[in-house]
């Protein structure tokens, strides 16, 4: 049995920082699962995804959020994403209920995911989001996915003023970047 | 230009990637008698017209779904959007 | 001059400098107001001629005023100066002038201006033809320049942005913030962009009443109104330069131009816009007329003359005259009258007209035959004869409505004959591009309150949204009529059109002669209305000029139609944010820092940074790391990051059968724990990919691609997926990010893998064969994947974990691979071991080449249909005599090969008849002292042993190889599978 011990590193590192009063931190989640439903098994999935979270199975572009913090949203017709920040059991208990109805495929160390909060947030995502983020199109809970400075990104909206963006952890340096660049700009 | 996706609503075009003519939805049967030919059609023969044409869009930087854009070359005016899996 | 009791001198004074001297000017002055109000009056020369040109309008459409701001790398030519915001320490000059502005050297352009005319260039300049580009084109570029580039990188930084709204408000001057305030009840998003810096409009430049008071009280409460409103958002300084499909515009948003101190924050905000509507309150332009000597510094439009007076208390001289061929020129006249100046006269080339103005001396159905005063107006002369000395000439040619805009999507203006003028056609209101006020070709205020009140109320009921009440507003009364008077009789060659590219009415004529008639020859020929200011004061004068000479009318002659920008962006702007190494994001490897950490050397491949090779203390040239990893590897172990390999993770009941159509062999009796290798063709039967595909579950496969085509192989199976095979249950989830993958190399690497992983015995040969893979756990539990694929040919493996503890693995890997003096290698050696083997890559599949010229064709199942199968089947790829994938080796050992040559028979000459196929990737194997290539020669699997030549005909090297085995190195597969 080797000894060896091998640290776990996020992608940025626990970053933190506060640019114009944007607070910028990284968002940090045990694992990030996706979820695809199997074709014409959308209501085995719905039930499934209420029994194993508790929560309806939310429609395109929205999210539930559990009891037990875990966020899921869906991003497409048939893909599904579950994050899971702390929640313990949720490897051993959680997965391989929602395994009996939907294929899952592990992205914990694919996403890279960065909080922002603070007044100017909006001001600060004109600058890289295509996006409308007026709250009439893009509601609170509300979930998009979208090209900001080249990047692929997954944008949900937690409040008014506060957002978690996910893009690839591979070039997560480069969206940080893009990210300070906005905040310092506006 | 933007793109009314029939799930997500209007999406910016530089999240698309363009495909050309949706003909490419109909591929030959390969045990079909003459299915060379019908492959070489199938292949090279695209449409490019001046006026309405049904063309391929993928939203990759977005849902990943094909689409089948009906678009007026001309105007540019997009008269329909439907999901190339349901088309 | 200034009107020392204008209220802009009772505004912050600032100094600047204009050609290195020093002068005062007010906030709230641009750099125009405030040389006019220093009495300069020559600020650049002409184009062309370099005649003395002065300050000829008060925007955007300025032809004449272009200067040089700032010093340095900041330096900026061909600034308008009637567009710059005066600032404390302003550093102007002017520009295409040889020794100074007042005595330019290249005036004698002017004097030989008979000579070269329109097309004079390129009728002269013709012969001999190789003198063009280095001789004549160099020596006019530098005459008829405009300014000059610093030759530096610009330093100053740029942003983009996105901005959202129901409606886009273009101008803010009457219309424009009445449009604001009437849509902003209806609860939409309101966006209003003002290319000025202040708000109002025209109504800033004139002495105009609204309810009871001068217009500036009621801009005041409607933009304070506006202000309060959450739904309504400003920008000024703002210039909307194009018009998009689907309500998208783009606008430059000037932020610290008007700013000395050089700030951190970016200089100018290129926004991308989306509306639903946009409403163009984008107002008019006024247009020239065309005289002898038209173009002296002191001969201005007259509404810009106005502006200067009543916006700035600026003006040129004592002794004023008015030339117009309309109504609105008598208001500069009252104006300045107003003022306190002497209007020496109006010269109206109507003879019948309302007396508008009768205290002042005027020439009704005159026109102006001469002027006097080079470096200044001094005098002009009347078709009477009668002589008047003036030091200031206001013109006036009537008003064009600013639809600039609504042509950007082909939109054709149409003529309206009543102003004289052209309109938006029909293009605009499809495009939901909604003129109003002067925009719409309505000059006179009262009915500019009226008419937008109407369409803008019309709009909103159109739309269905709630009806806000029209707003009520009394005014001055206007009243406008216009002639097209526009074009001199006399003395064409001095008679100006197009002030920015001196083209005269006699470049029309001759333009006219020569045939070319229509508008976009005219345009072409005479280059009417190009550059900085696209004609903007000069179109209609070059259409009358056009008209006259067919014997027609505009509407018949036509016009151009405009482009964007509107007005010159820099190119800065427009590549914002993305310069340099900002250009494309770039994406790490897991074992990044441990990489650097041990001092590799990084190459670019896609937007991935990955190791090239690890150089060791004392190695100096890239081959010495290259040969040593190699080595290394081959004699015990080595390690590289493989994670840039497309990961594709592939879920559903259907899975196999998708694969079997996706790839050339079938995968459906792919047992589980198995991985194959696979071969994808596009439709044409060209290959495309490869790669191998593992099986984890009888629903699960991971595919890898090549990492040069993981996202483009995304796109096409999701193709198959969608379109081709909607019926199948199958997913697809790209995961290149989400596992750290490594290759663990050579002899060792299964001694050093026992060593990682939590049950050893799992991965012996007997449990773990060549091409087996498993999910097992490594170091105490940590989830991983093991595949037993070689690249190099040795006994090998692919470790991948999650990517969170893909550095730690890395660098466990190493320190744990020490005992067996385990080396970290880079995409070099990986390139040298794989062209040592004889395994294809990017060089060999490379969209040219097909499984048969791969020596693959055998992998194409005739069992089930899949992509590309049919077309392989063309007789142009089969047949006895194609292409085929072989070894080379250089005849004399010690020769050096290159990759690209071509190969020939020997004893033939290297003609395209006589090739017989190229070297498509060559190394120095380390392992065998020799360069080897592979490549492809026709036959090349019956002509193992024959000699031919390797020729690069680039380098005049000629090198005699011999065809052998791709397979240089353990060609029976004895290592990989040990």
């Amino acid at each position: 049995m080797a000894k060896i011990v091998l640290k776990r590193e996020k992608p940025l590192n626990g970053y933190s920082k506060v640019i114009n009063k944007i607070e910028i931190a990284e968002y940090k989640f045990d694992s990030l699962i996706s979820l695809a439903i199997p074709l014409k098994r959308e209501r085995k999935c719905k039930l499934n995804f209420k029994n194993s979270l508790g929560e309806p199975m939310p429609s395109i572009e929205n999210s539930i959020i559990s009891k037990s913090g875990i966020l899921g949203f869906r991003i497409g017709l048939d893909l599904l994403f579950i994050c899971n920040p702390s929640h313990s059991s949720f490897a051993k208990k959680t997965v391989p209920l929602l395994k009996q109805a939907f294929y899952i495929t592990d992205q914990t160390g694919g996403w890279c995911g960065v909080e922002v909060d603070g007044d100017r947030v909006i001001e600060m995502l004109e600058r890289i989001c295509p996006l409308n983020l007026s709250q009439k199109i893009f509601a609170i809970g509300d979930v998009k996915r979208t090209i900001m400075d080249h990047l692929n990104v997954i944008i949900f909206r937690e409040t008014e003023k506060k957002f978690i963006l996910f893009s690839p952890s591979s070039s997560s340096g480069s969206f940080l970047k893009s990210i300070e660049t906005s905040s310092r700009n506006i | 230009m933007l793109i009314d996706h029939p799930l997500l609503g209007l999406r910016d075009s530089s999240e698309f990637i363009y495909m050309g003519d949706a003909k490419l939805l109909n591929r030959p049967n390969w045990k079909s008698q003459n299915s060379m030919t019908k492959f070489i059609d199938y292949g090279y023969l695209r449409k490019n017209p001046a006026g309405v044409h049904k063309e391929l869009w993928y939203h990759e930087q977005g849902d990943r779904s094909w689409l089948v854009v009906t678009r007026n070359t001309v105007t540019h005016e997009i008269l329909k959007v439907e999901l190339a899996r349901e088309t | 001059m200034r009107n020392s009791s204008h209220p802009i001198t009772n505004k912050q004074k600032l100094s600047f400098t204009f050609n290195g001297k020093k002068y005062f000017g007010y906030k709230g002055d641009t750099l125009a107001s405030a040389l006019i109000a220093n009495n300069v009056k020559i600020v650049g020369r002409s184009f062309k001629y370099h005649r003395p040109r002065g300050i000829f309008s008060a925007g955007s459409e300025e032809p004449n005023a272009l200067v040089e701001l700032g010093a340095g790398p900041y330096k900026e030519p061909n600034t308008k100066a009637t567009n710059v915001e005066l600032f404390d320490g302003l550093e102007g000059s002017s520009q295409n002038f040889l020794g100074s502005v007042n005595f330019d050297f290249m005036a004698i352009n002017d004097l030989l201006k008979n000579f070269i005319g329109a097309g004079f260039y390129y009728k002269t300049f013709m012969w001999p033809k190789r003198f063009w580009e280095k001789l004549y084109e160099p020596i006019i570029r530098r005459a008829a320049g405009l300014g000059k580039l610093s030759l530096k990188a610009d330093p100053s930084q740029y942003d983009k942005g996105y901005l959202h709204c129901d409606f886009l408000i273009i101008g803010s001057g009457i219309s424009g913030l009445m449009s604001a305030l009437l849509l902003a009840e209806t609860g939409g998003e309101v966006l209003i962009v003002e290319e000025d810096f202040i708000l109002g409009g025209r109504l800033n430049s004139e002495r105009l009443v609204i309810n009871g008071n001068q217009s500036s009280i009621w801009i005041g409460q409607a933009v304070k109104k506006l202000k309060s409103l959450k739904n309504v958002r400003i920008l000024n300084r703002t210039t909307v330069f194009a018009a998009f499909d689907h309500g998208i515009f783009a606008a430059i948003e000037k932020k610290t131009d008007h700013i000395l101190e050089k700030s951190p924050k970016p200089r100018q905000i290129n926004w991308k816009i989306y509306t639903k509507s946009c409403i163009l309150a984008s107002g008019a332009i006024e247009r020239s007329i065309a005289f002898p000597q038209n173009d002296r510094p002191g001969i201005m439009l007259a509404g810009s003359v106005r502006t200067y007076a009543n916006r700035f208390g600026a003006h040129y001289g004592q002794k004023i005259a008015i030339y117009t061929n309309n109504d609105d020129g008598w208001r500069t006249a009252d104006d300045l009258k107003n003022m306190g100046l002497e209007i020496k006269a109006v010269i109206d080339t109507r003879k019948e007209i309302k007396a508008l103005s009768s205290c002042i001396p005027s020439y009704l159905g005159q026109t102006i035959t001469k002027t006097y005063g080079r470096k200044g107006i001094k005098a002009i002369k009347l078709s009477s004869g009668s002589k008047l000395n003036v030091d200031c000439l206001a013109v006036s040619g009537g008003w064009s409505s600013n639809i600039h805009l609504t042509c950007h999507k082909r939109g054709r203006p149409v003529w309206d004959n009543i102003y004289k003028n052209f309109l938006s056609g029909d293009n605009a209101q499809k495009d939901n591009i909604i003129p109003v006020g002067a925009t719409r070709g309505i000059f006179e205020i009262q009915n500019i309150i009226s008419d937008t009140n109407r369409v803008i109320l019309s709009l909103i009921e159109k739309n269905g949204l709630s009806m806000p009440a029209h707003i009520k507003l009394t005014s001055s009364k206007e009243q406008y009529s216009c002639s097209l008077d526009l074009v001199s009789s006399s003395n064409p060659s001095n008679s100006f059109i197009d002030l920015q590219n001196d083209v005269t009415q006699k470049d029309i004529e001759l333009s006219f002669k020569e045939g070319f008639k229509s508008v976009e020859h005219l345009k072409r020929y005479s280059t009417l209305g190009m550059a900085t200011d696209q004609g903007k004061t000069s179109n209609i004068l070059g259409l009358a000029s056009m008209a006259k000479l067919k014997g027609t009318d505009i509407s018949e002659v036509g016009t151009t139609i405009f482009r964007p920008p509107y007005v010159p962006v820099a190119i800065s702007a427009i590549a914002a944010r993305s310069r340099g190494k900002d250009f494309k994001p770039t994406r790490l490897t897991p074992s990044h820092n441990v990489a650097s950490k041990r001092n590799a050397v990084f190459v670019e491949t896609g937007n991935w940074l990955r190791a090239q090779w690890f150089p060791e203390k004392g190695e100096t040239f890239w081959r010495q790391s290259v040969d040593r990893e190699v080595m290394q590897t081959r004699n015990s172990v080595g390690i590289c990051d493989v994670t840039t390999l497309g990961k594709i993770d592939i879920q559903g009941k259907d899975c196999s059968e998708f694969l079997n159509f996706v790839y050339t062999n079938a995968f459906a009796k792919l047992p589980i724990n198995r991985v194959r290798y696979g071969l994808m063709l596009r439709e044409d039967g060209v290959a495309y990919d490869d790669g191998t595909t593992a099986r984890l579950g009888e629903n699960h496969f991971i595919m890898t691609t090549t990492t040069a085509n993981a996202p483009l192989v995304l796109r096409n199976l999701e193709f198959v997926r969608q379109c081709l095979l909607p019926n199948l249950d199958v997913h697809l989830i790209s995961t290149t990010d989400s596992w750290a993958q490594y290759a663990v190399a050579g002899p060792n690497s299964r001694r050093l893998l026992q060593k990682i992983v939590d049950k050893p015995k799992d991965i012996i040969n007997e449990n773990f064969p060549f091409m087996a893979c498993r999910e097992l756990t490594i170091c105490g539990g940590i989830m991983a994947r093991l595949f037993r694929i070689s690249f190099s040919g040795e006994l090998a493996y692919e470790i991948a974990v999650p990517t969170q503890y893909g550095n730690a693995l890395f660098d466990a890997l190493l320190s744990e691979g020490e005992e067996f003096n385990a080396v970290p290698y880079g995409t070099e050696a990986l390139g040298v071991m794989r062209i040592e083997k004889g395994h294809a890559a990017g060089n060999e599949i490379n969209g040219q080449t097909t499984a048969q010229n791969l020596g693959l064709s055998r992998m194409i199942s005739k069992k089930a249909d899949s992509i590309g199968n049919i077309l392989s089947e063309r007789e142009g790829f089969n047949g006895s005599n194609i292409a085929t994938l072989s070894g080379f080796k250089p005849v004399q050992h010690s020769q050096k090969l290159e990759a690209g040559s071509h190969l020939i028979s020997l004893g033939k000459t290297p003609t395209m008849e006589n090739d017989e196929g190229w070297l498509s990737s060559v190394a120095f194997s380390p392992t065998l002292g020799h360069y080897i290539g592979l490549g492809f020669i026709e036959r090349g699997h019956t002509r193992v042993g024959e000699k031919v030549f390797a020729v690069n005909l680039l380098q005049n090297k000629t090198t005699e190889v011999e065809i052998v085995s791709p397979h240089f190195v353990d060609p029976e597969g004895i290592k990989q599978r040990g």
